[in-house]
Formats: C-alpha cells, structure tokens, sequence
C-alpha cells in the first residue's frame, strides 16, 4: 500500500506543481497502533495517553498506551502530543450534490414537484467532487447527502468520503426521508402575527392524509398500479427508514414530532433552531434534533445575541439527543468549528466533540459500526496536531477510513503548493 | 346626489361677481349674505369669541364679532349655544386627480432593462421625474369624495399626484361643489418630492440611495439648466422644475430616519421642506427639532397585533409592539417638541376613523389647542395663505363649521360645513326636545321607546322587556322622524315615518308584512335608560413603560452611554505594536483616549477600575467590508457606473445587527455598496455606535472611499436571462468601462478649471476624486486577471488601487499587488459558491501576507461578523500566519486600508475585554466594548431571555 502511495507522489510530483488527484485508499493490510495521542472517544471519554490499533478495518484496541502489548504485526504510529478523534460525521449536506453554487450545471440537489420520496439523493453524489478533499483535510471523514426542495424531497445516505464511485461510497443506502416542513409565516406587514391562512392548513392536511395512505400502503404489496411514491415510503412504516423533518420554529417543530408520533416513525428534527424553546417535550418525545449552525445569528430580532452558541447545551442539559450541523456543501470543512462554537458557550468539550461524532451516528443509525472509537467499530479516525474544534490547533495529519489511511491532499493544499513555488517559498 | 340637488336649488354656483362661464337659463346670482348670532366663534385656534356674531356676505367674512348688530338684508342664523370654528384644511390628499399610470401603458412585458423614459415628449431622462405635472391642470371636482372630507370638517384640500420622485406642483382647492376653475384656491401651491419612484417603470433608481442621487443631481441639473442647459438640450421637466423651486417643498418620508436623510439632502442645497412622515417621528424627535421642521402627520395607528398564543407571538418584535403602544403618542409628542404640525386623513383606510384617531391622539397627550392649531393655522401658513384661510377674520374666506360643542369631544355634532360662503348641512340644527321613554303603540302591539344621551346625537331602543331591548336607527331631516326597528329577529323590520305634534309623535309605516298601519308614541313616566359608558373601551395613555429607546428596539437605551474614564488592571494586552502582547498590565483611559499603559497604574479620583485579571485586552475589531445598517438597498446596480450614490446617505441606525456585531467585538465597520456593476456607491465608514443617530455614527473625518467590483457579477453572469442587454456582458468590456469613465472624468476636470459653464456631474465627480488621490477604492475582486488588468488601468491613469476585497486569487498575484500598493481584504475560507471561486484557498491571505500585502479579513456577513476573531485564526491553520500577526488582520491591517490606522486598531482607542483565555479561541465573547470608551455593549445587557 504504501508503494502504491509513493508511487502517485512520484507521479505527481513530476508535474511542475503538486497534484491534486486524490485516489481512494486500498483495503487494510496489515495492523496500525496510534500511540500516545490524547484519544477523544467521541462518546464523551477521553484517554490521555493512549493505544489505538486496528486491523482489517475494524478497531481492535482502545486503552491506555501502558496496556498495549506490542505486535510486529501492528505499524506502529508515534502520536505523542497529537490527538485522535472519531471521524467526524457531516449530518444534513448537499456535498456531492453541488460543486459550485451559481453554476446550475453543477448541481443536483433539488429535484422539482412537491412530492418527491422516491428520489435518492445517493446516486448523484459524486464521489469525484473537488469539495470533497478539502472537507476530509479538516477531519470530516462521513456524510449524510441530502436531497432538498418541495415538501417531500426525497431519500438521503449515509456515505463515508474516500471512494471510486457511490456504490463504494455507500454507508448506509436510503436511511432517511426528508421532509421540509410547511412555514406557518407568511410575511408583510401589519400580519406579523400568526398565520392561518387555508395554505398552510391545507399543506398540512395533505402532508398528512400522504401518511395515511403511504402508511396504508406499506401493509400489502399487492397494489396496481404500483405507486413510486407511497413504495418508497414503505420503509418509514417498518422502522427501516428514518423521518427526518426540517423544521426551526417551535410549533412547526411540535407538529412534525406529533405528526411521527401518530404513525409510530423514528423522527428526527432538521435545523430546530427553536428547539431550546422545547426540549422538555422533545426530552419526552425522545425526539432527536440535527442542530442548525451554532454560528447562526439569532431567528428573531429581539433574541440574546449568542442564543445559537448556547442552544446546544441547553439541550445537553435537558437530555436531548442532538448533533451539531454545518449545513450546505464546501462549508462542512467549518463542522469541527461549529461544535467549537458550543463548546465556548456551555457545552462540555467531550460533548462537543460527541455532537460530531456518536451522537450524528446515533441519529443518522449508524452507531454500531461507527462514530466512536470502541473496540470492534469501524476504523474510522484521524490525527490532528491540536485540539480540532479549534481553527488555529486542526491540523489534520493522519486519516483513516475503516482502516484504510486516505490521502490528504486537495485542490487547496495543491494550489497553496503551486503558488509557493511562484515566490520561491521553501517548504 | 341630494345634497346637491338641494344646493343647486338653494345657492347656484356663481354666487358672486364676474365670470367666463356661459349660463343656462336666467342669471340667480346672490349675494350669500347671513348673520351668525350667538355662538361661541374660535377665530384663531387659540382664541375664542363667546356671543358673538360673524357675518359672511358673498364668499367673504364681512364682520365678525361680539354682540354685532344683524345687518338688514342679512339672513339671520341663530347659533346660540352653538360653536363655529375655521374649517379644516388637509394638505396631503389626491382629490379629484386621475389615477396614475406609467408612462408606458403595460403590453406585453418588457425583456430586459428600461434604461430611459417611457414618456413622450421632451422630459426629463428619468421617468420618476415629474416636475411637469400640475394638480390644476388635471383636476376635476369630485362630490362624492368632497363630501366626505366636508362631513369630518374639512373645507381645503392641497391635492396633488401621489407618484414619483419630482411629483409637480399640487393646488389648493375648496371642498366644495361647483367647477374645477372656481373651487381653486392657489394653483401651484407647492412642489411635492419624495424618495419613491413610484409608478415609473425604468429601472433606475432601484434602491433609496439611488432616489436621493436622483434628486441631488436634479437640483445640480436644475441650476446649470437655468444658466447654460437650455443651450444644450430642451428640458421640459427642468424648466418646470426651476419654476418649482420658489414654492413650498413638500417631501413625503416614510419615517423619521428617511425624514433625516431628506433633511441632509435639503440641507445641501437651501431647502426646508414640509415632511409628510409616517407616525414614526418621535422615535427621532430630538434631532428632528433641532431641525425646526415641519411636519404632517397622519393619523394612521397600528392595530393590535394576535399575541394570544405565545409561540406566534414571537413573531412580533418589541419594536413592533412598542410602536403600536406609542404610535397615537406621536402627534402629541411632536407638538409639545415644538414641531410644527400639521394633520392629514391621508392614509387611513377608512376616512371616517379620522375623528377616532384624532381623539386616540388627544388621550395621547395631544392637547385640543394643537389639534386646532394643525388643522387651520399650521397648514394655512405652511402654505402661505393664512391671510385667506386657517382663522376666522374679517376679508378672509367664509369657510367655518357649525357645531353642537367642543368639536373635540366625542358627542358633538358638526351641523354645517361652509365652503366659500355656501352652506353644506351635514345635519338639521333644529333639534326636538326629545330625550325622554314614549310609549309606542301601532298594530295592536305596545313597547316602551327610549330615547337617550344628548339631544344632538340620541340613542334610541326598543324595550322588549326588562332585560332585553332592540337598536332603533332613525333619521331626523326637516321635522320628519323615520324609525326603523326589528321587535323579533330575522322577521324584517317595522319602519315608522312621523312628526311631532303637542309631545306626541304619530304618522304611517309599514309591519314586517309589508301592512300599512299607523302608529303614536305618547310621552310614559319614568327616565331613559343611559347607554353604558364605553369605558371598557378607553385607551389607557402610556404609563412609565411608554419609554422611547434609542434605537426604537430590543436592547435600545434610555440613557445616552458616555465617555468615561476606566482603569483596567491586569489584562494580557495586545498592543498591536512592537511591544507586542503584554502581560498583566494595566490600560488608563481618558477622555476617549488611551493615556497610558504600564503595570501598576495609579488610580485617579473619579476614574472606574475593571479588573480583567484572567483576560485579554485587544484593539476593536474593523470590518473593512460590511453591509449592515443601510436602508432599502445596497445595489444601484441599474448602470455600469452608479458612483454618483453614497451609502452615507442611507445609514440605517435601527439595525440589530450593529447590536449583534458588537457583541462579537466589532466597533467600526466600512460600509459598501454591492458589486453589481462595475463602478459601484460611495462607501460609508461607521462606529458602531448603537442608538446614536446615522450622522453620530460616522467616523469623523474618515477618507472617502468607493466600491469598483469586477468579474462575474458586474457582467450579470448569475442575473438570468432577461439581463443579457447592459454593458459590459464581459470582462473585456470591464476594462473598457473603467477606461471610458476616467477619460471621461479627466475631461471633466478640464472643463471645471477652464472657467465655462458646465453641469455639476456627481458620477464624474467621484470619478475625478479617485484621479486626483482625494477617493479610495475597494474593489470586489476574484480572478487573477481582472486583478491585473485593473491595477493597469489605474498606473495608466496615475492613481493607486487601495484595496482588492474578496481578492480570493490574490494569493496568484500578491507580488504585483504588493509592487502596486495594493491591499488585499479576503474571506478566509469561502469558495465554490460561483465558478469564479473554484480557484479560492483559504492560504490565500497568509501568501499575501508573505509576500507584504497588507492583508485584512472582513465578513460581508452579518453573521460572520460576529466573530472575525475566529476568521483571523485561521491564517494560523491556512498558511502557519503567527497568532499576534493574524489578529492583526481584523484590528491594525483594515486600519491600514482605510487609512485610521492612526486613530484605532493599535493601543485601541476603542477597545474590547475579551472574557475567555485566548482572544482567538472560538468560545471568546468579548464582555465589553468601549468604542472611544464609551460602553455599548455588555455581555450582561444582552440576554432578555
């Protein structure tokens, strides 16, 4: 594997300038044993002087560097001073989907009609996508890729970021069915005050009576004609798909909690910018919230300035089961920043950390494999120099993805490369 | 129409002397000659005559006075216990003018821009410009609308056309019936502007910035078309224009901030104008009156917003819900200010809440004399014709209202409404003695019938029984009583027509059937039941909680903030300068100054002491490119060149976002126009000082600058379809613009200094300040080769380009810029939002730096704003930047670029205690700022949660 790697370096180094082809990583081969680094479980643990190894792909250590018995077998990496995290897990993005934001060719995360669960936002993404390096550089190694638009916008997937095509990207295929929820505000002036207009009364209504009847639909498989739509909504019905409902104001956020209630779905709130207002009935709900940005400014004129910087641990504290978001695409290499952001304003730094890592994979249902660093879960961490939800102290060294140590280069680092040659600058 | 039938019959049009219309039939001229006896007269709104007498004798007041003599020949009109006061003039009204169109009638739509006018003839170049209008040229009476006014006490109207920028002359005109030439007063009574362009379908102006440009240029085009223009072009919109200028101004503003604006504006060119503001004055009263402005005001209130359910009630913000508490305050407000005040229907939805508001106002703390005064006396000498109106004088015209009482009180009835000495009776001044219960009988069937309150103005029911009555609506016109009632419900109604004879009312209707019957109501024992009070209903006037705050919002003040002097003991304090970060040291402000910064300072008398032990003293952050606090638009993006537009005068004070952006350490910020095209508005530099006024907000004495903007943007690439016809389409055409405008402005120049007339051009002005090093430019840039190209056309021209902002591929260039002189403003990180981007690394500010650009952050995001410390930190990630270097790139670098840098951004005169460890760790919020040490900001003010 490492021939491999020296071998494209070469190959690329013969270029004037620094390449910027990333190639997917081979499988494991052989053992790795991080040593010494401060170890962030991403489950609200920490372990100071550590041992992490794994193999094939698949953690098979985690304890104190003193408790490792060495193996030949194992390379070993010396990481004192470093610290390791989980991969952190990009929830709610458009990576993949849209390369560059104006240019209409390059995006595919907004399919038309209002009803759209059938679409799957997997078999867009695209794997070669320049954004996607530059997000991995700051510790990003998963992604939940989101279709948006319309009321029902369709299915989203878990995938990991080092891959030759969707099909290897796939981590966990169609978990989800986004819905953005109707917006009671209508606005103008002088009618500022709630909105019950037959609009929204009516988008609601339809949005349920859509349930009933996909709900209905799911019990036998003998239908004609066979209905794209209500088939693709089967899964949410048998607890194999998730409801992910995008919604930020409170009451919007009380009816789509109550909406899956009703049906008996797993639901989970999108953007739930005013989900500090209620957290006692989502505590109770056991509704669980992918957090807007925390650098958000507030939704109203007349909220505290720093109320998203403290919504995170406002919800920690009540018992909410949250992850923290960057939303959009390139953005998402700020993610580790946003759960710093919480992290100065109340939320613990290990929670802070868990919000990016266990707590997204608890949400997103990929917690038995992923999103901590536990024996017998998916290799899937990475070094950095520093503490990485701070901008000055992450630099990311080391990635690996199942086990397999993924190139860090991007279209940045190359361009920082080719630039420092014009002025001569000596690396 | 009956009144007017009854008129025509009564006093024919033409009541007096000569004139030019032909007449039907044989000549009824008369000499409209009456004696009002015995009322009590207000002759001016603040004095009043008790029994006394006014005569009127064709249109015109012939004598007026205590105990006068009816003269012979004279119609007596007893007015005893009646009062009579100057009828009311409305100076903000459309009556009798067409409805306006745009000059172009809507076809199939436009593609593109409208780049000119769309009206014939030989006008003005912009189509929201429309001096040529004359009110009087279009007027045509209208009864229907007149009568209204008349019935609320109005006998003047100003009226003029309601639309765009320049809107024409507007005329005086009485409310009376007849033909347009006799009901008009004063033509030409004054020349109305305002900031919206109304029905004009051009494309320019777009924003607030680009109206007020408009009309500075106007004033400009105005003065050279007077001297020179005429020789050049006929303008039939500037002739009238200059026609206009000697005659009330009167400007509509929206509030009071858009009244300031009009104000600087007026200010610049000689005028005082008459605003037309919209109830929000008194959130700016105090620099309103310095001003010694004029003011109408209308008497539109907010209605109460739907709070009931706390969740949707969020939706209203404090602001919101402070205006609908102080709004009917504002006309009180304004008047005791000593404002001049005038008041207007203009804006209610429904004429007849006239009389509601105006009394909401009067609970309100405005006092009865105001309310007169702004009716008669304030719109009479706003408009100069006092000596014919607004007051009751012998020789002025008899226009005057008869009423039962104290026009102000809620029961009083106004009898007559006099227009020109023609007599409109709005109801019978003959009342009947006929409060009292009657028993009515007809069909067989009997009900006590109840009449009670004021005679003027009675309730009248119906008592079924004891607990149960019916509403009774009447009429009472020339001794004849119609009743109308329903004894059961959904069964139609009983309607009874009678007189009054010997006590007793008796005459003919009809039942619910339709069935003739005749009926008699005889005077029964006992006394009318008294209407409830509507008690309930009474506004309660504002109490202590009816405070102003400065700005009108959440977390404004009461109390201005102030200098003070503070010793702060024992921060870690980045000096920004070669002593670097210091250690537990101590910093003395005074006078808004830092005076000294050491260990163990002394402490003076008077001077407060912060102890910052544990934390960290950094210079204010300076945003060097920002888009808060501007009103109605930051794009006059309409033109390749729109640099005649200036943000300075579009400050927006009531921005939360200065709040916000405190609370994240900023204390000053340059301010930008868009980068629609390719030579954008001049910029604005600002303090952030929250509730200070728009012009307390500028740093003072700041160099000019000007936003250029190249790429993408300026050549519509991301504007759709429809914008494919402005130039210029490429970046070719870029370069050409630039080229033709400073040739243009060189010229310009020539032409000023060699003593010929020429046209104040404001575009070119600015222009010609950048030639002559008097301007700055902060240029939107992304691509390597606009970059170049436009540091080219500045050597060519001999002038420096002072700073590229975004600059995201200045890291491909930082040598030539450094060799130009160039700084560079960037993001920190962004990329991939346009293909123009796809080349952004975020080591592009560390490169620059390297390479000795001075090199700055800014957020062009309100909310990126808030924590530009972190964005700094990421030149220690991106490109190994050191931590005091990269602070440097939100405090002493921007500093640098606008040219302050030695008044702030080093040893900061406006100064940030930052609560956590280190200044660039991503928790910090800072816990107080002092901008010029004066706190604005708290952490402990800003949660009201």
């Amino acid at each position: 594997m490492r021939y491999v790697y020296s071998v494209i370096v070469l190959f690329l180094l013969q270029l004037p300038v620094f390449g910027q082809l990333t190639v997917p990583a081979p499988k494991q081969e052989g053992g790795v044993v991080i040593l010494h680094a401060k170890a962030h479980l991403g489950n609200g643990q920490v372990i100071e002087d550590a041992a992490v190894a794994f193999r094939e792909g698949a953690i098979t250590f985690v304890g104190p560097a003193a408790d490792w018995r060495g193996s030949a077998d194992f390379r070993v990496i010396e990481a004192r001073g470093k610290h390791l995290y989980p991969g952190f897990i990009a929830a709610n993005t458009s990576l993949g989907l849209n390369e560059i934001e104006l240019v209409r060719a390059t995006r595919d995360e907004r399919e038309v009609g209002e009803l759209n669960p059938n679409v799957r936002a997997l078999i867009a993404y695209n794997t070669d996508s320049e954004v996607i390096p530059t997000i991995r550089s700051n510790g990003v190694l998963l992604a939940q890729i989101v279709p948006q638009g319309g009321t029902v916008a369709g299915q989203s997937s878990v995938v990991q970021l080092d891959a030759w095509n969707w099909e290897d990207a796939a981590y966990r295929t169609d978990g989800g069915i986004h819905v953005y929820w109707p917006r009671a505000t209508r606005f103008g002036f002088q009618e500022a005050g709630a909105d019950n207009t037959n609009r929204y009364a009516e988008e609601l209504a339809g949005l349920e009576l859509l349930f009933r009847e996909a709900e209905a639909y799911a019990k036998t498989k003998e239908h004609q004609p066979e209905n794209l739509k209500l088939e693709a909504m089967r899964g949410l019905f048998s607890g194999e798909k998730t409801l992910f409902v995008h919604a930020n104001d409170a009451k919007d956020i009380q009816r789509a909690v109550l909406l899956g209630e009703q049906f008996g779905l797993r639901t989970v709130i999108v953007g739930g910018r005013d989900a500090w207002m209620i957290a006692a009935f989502l505590k109770e709900k056991q509704a669980a919230v992918v957090l807007q940005k925390t650098q958000s400014l507030p939704g109203r004129e007349d909220e505290a300035v720093d109320q998203p910087f403290r919504t995170p641990s406002q919800l920690k504290e009540a018992g909410v089961l949250f992850c923290i978001s960057a939303e959009a695409f390139w953005q998402q290499r700020n993610l580790p920043f946003q759960a710093g952001q919480a992290a100065g304003h109340g939320l613990d730094r290990e929670a802070a950390v868990q919000a990016i890592t266990l707590d997204a994979a608890r949400i997103l249902g990929i917690d038995q494999t992923t999103g901590s660093i536990e024996k017998g879960k998916d290799a899937t961490l990475f070094l950095s120099t520093g503490d990485a939800l701070d901008m000055r102290s992450s630099i990311v060294e080391t990635a690996f993805i199942q086990g397999r140590q993924i190139d860090l280069d991007d279209k940045h680092k190359a361009l920082y490369k080719k630039y420092q040659a014009k002025y001569q600058v000596k690396d | 129409m009956p009144l007017l039938a009854l008129l025509s019959f009564w006093a024919p049009p033409g009541a007096s002397g000569q004139e030019t219309f032909p007449y039907n039939g044989i000549s009824d001229q008369r000499e409209g000659w009456y004696a009002f006896t015995g009322a009590t007269i207000y002759t001016t709104y603040n004095t009043k005559l008790e029994n006394a007498t006014l005569v009127i004798r064709q249109g015109k007041i012939e004598e007026l006075g205590e105990n006068l003599p009816v003269p012979k020949g004279a119609v007596e009109v007893p007015c005893k216990g009646k009062t009579i006061y100057p009828s009311f003039i409305d100076l903000y009204t459309e009556y009798g003018l067409p409805e306006q169109k745009p000059a172009q009638p809507s076809g199939p739509r436009q593609q593109g821009p409208q780049m000119l006018t769309g009206k014939k003839g030989a006008f003005a170049w912009n189509e929201a410009l429309k001096p040529e209008f004359a009110a009087h040229d279009n007027f045509s009476p209208d009864e229907k609308t007149a009568a209204e006014y008349r019935k609320l006490g109005f006998g003047l109207a100003l009226t003029h056309q309601m639309d765009g920028i320049s809107r024409g002359s507007s005329a005086l005109v009485w409310l009376g019936a007849g033909n347009a030439h006799e009901l008009v007063l004063k033509e030409k009574a004054a020349h109305h502007l305002s900031f919206s362009k109304g029905k004009s379908t051009q494309n320019y102006p777009s924003s607030l910035m680009g109206s007020i440009a408009l009309l500075r240029q106007t004033y400009h085009d105005g003065k050279w078309y007077a001297v020179a223009g005429r020789e050049e072009e006929l303008n039939l919109s500037l002739e009238s224009w200059n026609g206009l200028q000697a005659l009330p101004q009167i400007f509509e503003v929206s509030d009071a901030l858009d009244l300031l604006r009009a104000q600087r504006l007026g200010k610049e060119f000689g005028k005082s104008y008459i605003y037309k503001e919209g109830g929000k004055a008194y959130q700016r009263i105090e620099e309103i009156k310095g001003s010694g402005a004029a003011i109408i005001e209308s008497l539109v209130f907010p209605e109460a917003y739907e709070v009931e359910d706390p969740y949707d009630a969020l939706r209203v913000d404090l602001a919101d819900m402070k205006h609908w508490e102080l709004a009917p305050s504002n006309p009180g407000r304004l008047a005791a200010a000593g404002i001049t005040l005038a008041l207007t229907t203009q804006g209610l939805k429904n004429k007849g809440d006239f009389w509601t508001n105006l009394r909401k106002a009067i609970q309100h703390g405005l006092s009865k004399e105001d309310a007169l005064k702004a009716l008669t006396y304030a719109p009479a000498n706003m408009l100069g014709i006092y000596d014919q109106a607004g007051s009751l004088a012998k020789g002025k015209s008899a226009g005057f209202l008869i009423t039962s009482g104290d026009i102000f009180e809620p029961e009083t009835v106004i009898y007559q409404n006099w227009v020109k000495g023609e007599p409109y009776i709005l109801q019978s001044m003959e009342i009947p003695a006929w409060i009292g219960v009657y028993n009515l009988e007809t069909d067989g069937r009997q009900w006590p019938w109840h009449v009670s309150g004021k005679p003027e103005k009675p309730d009248m029911k119906i008592k079924l029984s004891d607990t149960t009555d019916v509403p009774v609506s009447y009429k009472y016109e020339q001794g004849i009583l119609t009743l109308s009632f329903s004894p059961e419900k959904d069964k139609g109604s009983i309607r009874l027509s009678g007189t009054l004879s010997n006590g007793v009312w008796s005459g003919n209707g009809q039942l619910e059937t339709g069935a003739w019957v005749s009926w008699k109501a005889s005077p029964a024992e006992g006394t009318p039941d008294e209407e409830k009070k509507r008690d309930s209903k009474k506004e309660v006037p504002p109490g202590p909680s009816g405070e102003i705050t400065y700005p009108f919002m959440a977390y404004g003040w009461t109390a201005r903030p102030k200098a003070e002097s503070v010793l702060i003991r024992n921060a870690t304090v980045w000096t920004n300068e070669a002593a670097g970060i210091q250690q537990q040291t101590d910093v003395l402000i005074e006078n808004g100054k830092i005076s000294q910064v050491g260990k163990n300072l002394t402490l003076k008398a008077g001077v407060r002491e912060i102890d910052a032990t544990g934390k960290h003293l950094t210079a204010g952050i300076i945003d060097e490119h920002s888009h808060i606090a501007i009103s109605r638009g930051v794009n006059e993006g309409t033109q390749a060149s729109s640099a005649e537009v200036r943000i300075g005068d579009v400050l927006n004070s009531d921005d939360i976002n200065i709040y916000r952006q405190l609370s994240g350490g900023v204390t000053t910020s340059q301010l930008l126009h868009g980068s629609a095209n390719p030579i954008g508005g001049q910029s604005a530099l600002i303090k952030l000082r929250w509730g200070f006024s728009p012009e307390e907000m500028k740093f003072e004495g700041a160099a000019p600058f000007i936003k250029f903007a190249l790429g993408e943007n300026v050549k519509q690439s991301n504007w759709g379809e429809n914008n494919t016809v402005r130039y210029p389409q490429t970046r070719m055409g870029v370069e050409q613009i630039y080229e033709d405008y400073f040739t243009r402005a060189r010229e310009y120049g020539a032409l000023k200094k060699s003593g010929k007339p020429f046209r104040t051009d404001l575009e070119l002005e600015a222009l010609l300040e950048i030639l002559e090093d008097k301007r700055f430019i902060t240029c939107h840039s992304y691509r390597q080769s606009e970059i170049n190209m436009l540091m080219h056309v500045a050597e060519r021209h001999g002038f420096r380009v002072n700073t590229f902002t975004h600059i995201l591929e200045g890291y491909k260039v930082a040598d030539k810029m450094a060799a130009h002189g160039a700084g560079g403003s960037s993001f920190a990180d962004w990329w991939a939002y346009k293909f123009e981007v796809f080349e952004a690394i975020p080591h592009n500010g560390a490169i620059m730096h390297e390479q000795g650009v001075t090199v700055a952050f800014n957020s062009d995001d309100a909310e990126m704003a808030r924590r530009l410390n972190q964005e700094a930190a990421k030149a220690v990630k991106y490109g190994g930047v050191s931590e005091e270097e990269a602070f440097k790139f939100v405090t002493l670098n921007p500093a640098k670029l606008l040219h302050i840098d030695h008044r702030v951004g080093s040893r900061p005169e406006r100064m940030l205690i930052w609560s956590s460890g280190r200044t660039t760790r991503f928790p910090s919020m800072p816990k107080q700022r002092k901008p010029s040490s004066t706190a604005f900001f708290s952490s402990i003010s800003n949660r009201i949660n």
